[in-house]
């Protein structure tokens, strides 16, 4: 293009590092997670959640040191760096297979869902491909343009909070006092489902080489961890003192529901906004997913454009997700992704980071741009 | 864009490197005059082709022959008799007979400002074309131009497309220094700079750049020159043209930069530290970089009270997304969702759809191609014809269809409501952008239902944050967030508070006015 000549290409601030975090970790669990916590946890599920959100900010932390660390580097690179060649190879084709199966995965259930939910009897092969679609054109245009698109989806997550809004004046205090019955060890199992929820900070690793000013990646990242979190925090507190844990066993999408009970002047269905919202942040969620993925390949390939791994990835997503599973395999195999998308996430960056400081590696620098 | 440069390969087999062209080639620039006056004129006779337009007057000054060759067409008739009364009242003064021919007309009796001296045929030809007088000296090998032009032109009128209440009422013309005087008039800052340069093999159209030099930021100017220099094509005979060949992305409906026929406007953008284009024979300025929210501005918001202004501001955005959305959430609502109407509203809307035989989108698509022939043809009629239009199409037709039980009357008000929302856009080639871009997302529409409408808000805000318009992000300041360029978007503040400039201008000073003193 033309104005390559000056426009920086590919490099983001870190208020867009804000939001291409705070939309990767907002994921669709936000629907089901005050069933899933309080399943476990019961009445002091928020407690998990916000539990769940401290853990996430020390992990979050950790992944930026290690990113610090090696500034200008990709997660890849780091990975070639501190554990070798070939070691370093087969740790980056994990994170590539999670990344594509997680987008894969990730279609399939909310492509299902679209055909249960918005188009009842629609043909599957149809609302996949139109999403491939969407994805294939925003993530081929690169970092700089996601996360453009980011920031004017961040809009649009507002009028979920005037909605929780409404239930948050019609608390009935005796579903959530008194806090702290429950004991300790079911609020500690009940972290396991928000946990899930926050995966996605791990993005930071693999934008590092995009970052204009690496040094102050901390607080966007920190940021946008706690505002997921509270956000995730008070849909539970409030759809807890809203509905109680029992009736909330019965719902399956809790928080359409309560945009349901809302009625204001001629507009009854206000759940609509809530399934704007809810396909709006499974884009971004995917398109973040598809988009690592063909980085982490062409980082593997040693390729700096990812633009033409964008389409080698649409055959086998597309194929894997119309022969290989369908929607109920999806759910089972969505439990086991995230599995590992949390020791990819929590786990294995602290232990890169301990490894690295061990054998003293360090470095980057700008090189890698 | 890839894409771009196979088309350009594929169009092109050689890239000519650019030149900056800072005047024009011309046939015979190379070749000098001869001093004998009959060579030089039956040359630039030939080149021309003896056209009946062409005058060759020949005096006598003392012993040496002058010739005075020009355009009739192109020269003002009073200048001309002036220019002759001159040389020969003044053949016979003693002066003449002791000096320099040459000099001593070119510098004692010539009463023009414009004067040069040119030693070669091209240059005179270019003269010549120009509306300026040549001036031949028999046994010289130099010949004199002297500025004669008169080009037809209209006078400055009203604005006709961005009319305003309350703003200034003059508009472009046709010249292109009537227009530059325009600019000039409003903004006196000795640091604008003007840089004239020519497109167009053929039509030698001029082009000015205007800028102001310590507010634009250089790289722009830089680029915007590589790309007009790139710009070969035979003829340049509007500034739309112009537009299509500099600008970002070929394939997106949006315009990429801002004509206008107002100066307040330009000097406005040029005050925000843009550029200007000015083209010859256009009435119309092009300003670059611009941003979207830029084509939803007019100069009225500026003229009033901020409140309302920014109230005025809200129902352009709210246009701007039903003239794209409406058809499509009426197809989606009546085709997939019609559980999601209200139950107040569901009976009217079934009993009046229950005799239509279309399917909502064949409906829907129908009245809008309907409606955007009436629109076609209002625009190409005489207005007093074009009234005519409008009671045929709005009264007739729309009243007619819904009589025969053809279309149901809520299509018809959600197509005059699109139609209207459309009209409230006051940028016409953004409006034209809307307009187009409505029937994909009411396709889409027909066969995703509401997913569709979505995943269409996907593709079409991922396209227009794809945009740039030389480097200037094309959704800023939204996407990316500019926090301080909000307040002139959706809401417009009080211009005591416009302390900056916009950050999507690029502009070197910033600061555009200083932070008033509390006391």
């Amino acid at each position: 293009m033309k104005t390559k000549k000056y426009a920086k290409f590919n490099e983001i601030t870190p208020l867009q590092l804000f939001f291409l975090i705070f939309l990767s970790q907002l994921g669709a669990g936000l629907l089901t997670l005050p069933r899933d916590v309080t399943a476990v946890a019961g009445q002091d599920g928020w407690i998990s959640v916000f539990l769940a959100t401290i853990l996430t900010a020390l992990a979050a932390a950790v992944a930026v040191k290690l990113a610090s660390r090696f500034e200008g580097l990709g997660l890849i690179e780091i990975n070639q760096k501190v554990f070798g060649k070939f070691l370093g190879s087969v740790l980056s084709v994990i994170y590539f297979s999670y990344f594509l199966l997680n987008g894969a995965n990730l279609l399939i259930v909310s492509a299902g869902l679209i055909t249960v939910w918005v188009l009842p009897g629609f043909p599957l092969i149809y609302v996949r491909a139109l999403y491939l679609l969407a994805l294939v054109y925003l993530t081929r245009n690169g970092i700089k343009v996601i996360a453009r698109l980011f920031t004017l989806y961040f809009y649009h997550i507002v009028p979920l909070f005037f909605i929780l809004a409404w239930p948050a004046w019609n608390l009935e205090p005796r579903l959530i006092f008194p806090v702290g019955t429950v004991g300790l060890l079911p609020v500690l199992k009940g972290m396991e489902a928000p946990l899930y929820g926050f995966l996605g900070f791990e993005t930071v690793l693999l934008l590092n080489p995009f970052l204009k000013e690496p040094q102050k990646s901390m607080l966007p990242v920190q940021a946008a961890t706690l505002l997921v979190g509270l956000l995730y925090t008070a849909t539970v507190f409030i759809l807890t003192g809203f509905f109680g844990v029992g009736e909330l066993q019965f719902q399956l999408w809790p928080t359409i529901f309560v945009a349901r009970t809302i009625e204001v002047a001629f507009v009854e269905r206000l759940d609509i906004f809530v399934d704007i919202i809810w396909v709006i942040i499974t884009f971004t969620t995917l398109a973040m997913n598809y988009y690592l993925a063909a980085l982490s390949l062409a980082r593997i390939f040693n390729q700096k454009e990812h633009k033409g791994f964008i389409l080698y990835l649409v055959p086998p997503i597309y194929l894997l997700d119309n022969l290989v599973y369908n929607a109920t395999q999806a759910f089972v195999f969505a439990k086991y992704l995230s599995r590992t998308g949390a020791v990819l996430a929590y786990i294995l960056p602290a232990v890169i980071y301990l490894i690295s400081l061990v054998r003293k590696v360090k470095g980057g620098g700008k090189l890698a741009k | 864009m890839s894409i771009r440069s196979l088309l350009k390969m594929l169009s092109k087999p050689a890239q000519k490197k650019a030149v900056k062209r800072d005047s024009i080639d011309f046939p015979g620039d190379k070749t000098s005059l001869s001093n004998k006056i009959g060579d030089n004129v039956e040359w630039l006779a030939n080149m021309l082709g003896n056209p009946p337009d062409l005058v060759t007057r020949e005096i006598t000054i003392g012993t040496h022959k002058v010739t005075v060759v020009y355009s009739e067409a192109l020269v003002e008739k009073n200048i001309i008799n002036n220019l002759l009364y001159g040389l020969m009242i003044d053949s016979n003064k003693s002066f003449i007979m002791q000096e320099d021919l040459f000099n001593a007309v070119k510098e004692k009796i010539l009463n023009s400002g414009n004067i040069a001296e040119v030693t070669t045929l091209g240059k005179a030809l270019e003269a010549i074309t120009f509306g300026d007088s040549v001036v031949l000296f028999d046994g010289y090998t130099k010949a004199l131009t002297l500025d004669t032009k008169s080009w037809a032109a209209r006078a400055v009128e009203d604005s006709k497309i961005e009319s305003t209440l309350r703003g200034p009422r003059d508009a472009f013309n046709e010249n292109i220094t009537t227009n530059l005087a325009l600019i000039r008039m409003r903004l006196k800052d000795p640091k604008l700079r003007v840089y004239r340069t020519f497109v167009g093999e053929r039509t030698n159209t001029a082009l000015m750049i205007l800028y102001v030099e310590d507010i634009a930021k250089p790289e722009i100017f830089d680029e915007l020159l590589q790309r007009i220099d790139k710009v070969e094509v035979d003829g340049v005979l509007g500034s739309g043209k112009l537009e299509q060949l500099i600008e970002d992305n070929i394939f997106s409906p949006f315009p990429q930069a801002l004509f206008s026929e107002r100066p307040d406007k330009a000097v406005a953008h040029l005050l925000e530290g843009r550029y200007v284009i000015l083209v010859d024979g256009t009435p119309f300025s092009l300003i670059v970089p611009v941003t979207m929210a830029q084509f939803l501005n007019s100069p009225e918001d500026y003229s009033d009270k901020w409140l309302t202004a920014s109230a005025v501001r809200l129902l352009r955005y709210a246009a701007v997304l039903m003239s794209m959305f409406l058809p499509a959430i009426y197809i989606a609502l009546t085709t997939f969702h019609y559980h999601l109407i209200p139950s107040q509203l569901i009976l009217p809307i079934a009993e009046s759809r229950a005799v239509v035989p279309f399917t909502p989108f064949t409906e829907a698509i129908i009245m809008e191609l309907t409606l955007e022939l009436l629109r076609e043809a209002a625009i190409r009629l005489p207005s007093a014809v074009g009234q005519t239009v409008g009671v045929v199409g709005g009264i007739i037709v729309g009243n007619a269809a819904i009589q025969a039980g053809l279309f149901s009357p809520l299509l018809i008000i959600v197509v005059a409501l699109t139609a209207i929302s459309t009209f409230i856009i006051p940028n016409y080639n953004f409006g034209l952008a809307v307009r187009f871009v409505r029937f994909p997302i009411a396709i889409i529409s027909s066969i995703f239902g509401g997913f569709g409408i979505i995943i269409a808000w996907i593709m079409l805000t991922t396209h227009l944050v794809t945009l740039e318009s030389f480097g200037v992000p094309y959704a800023a300041p939204f996407a990316p967030l500019r926090f301080s360029d909000l307040k002139d978007t959706i809401i417009k503040v009080h211009p005591s508070y416009m302390l900056k400039r916009p950050e999507s201008a690029r502009a070197q000073d910033k600061q555009r006015q200083v932070p008033k003193r509390e006391n």
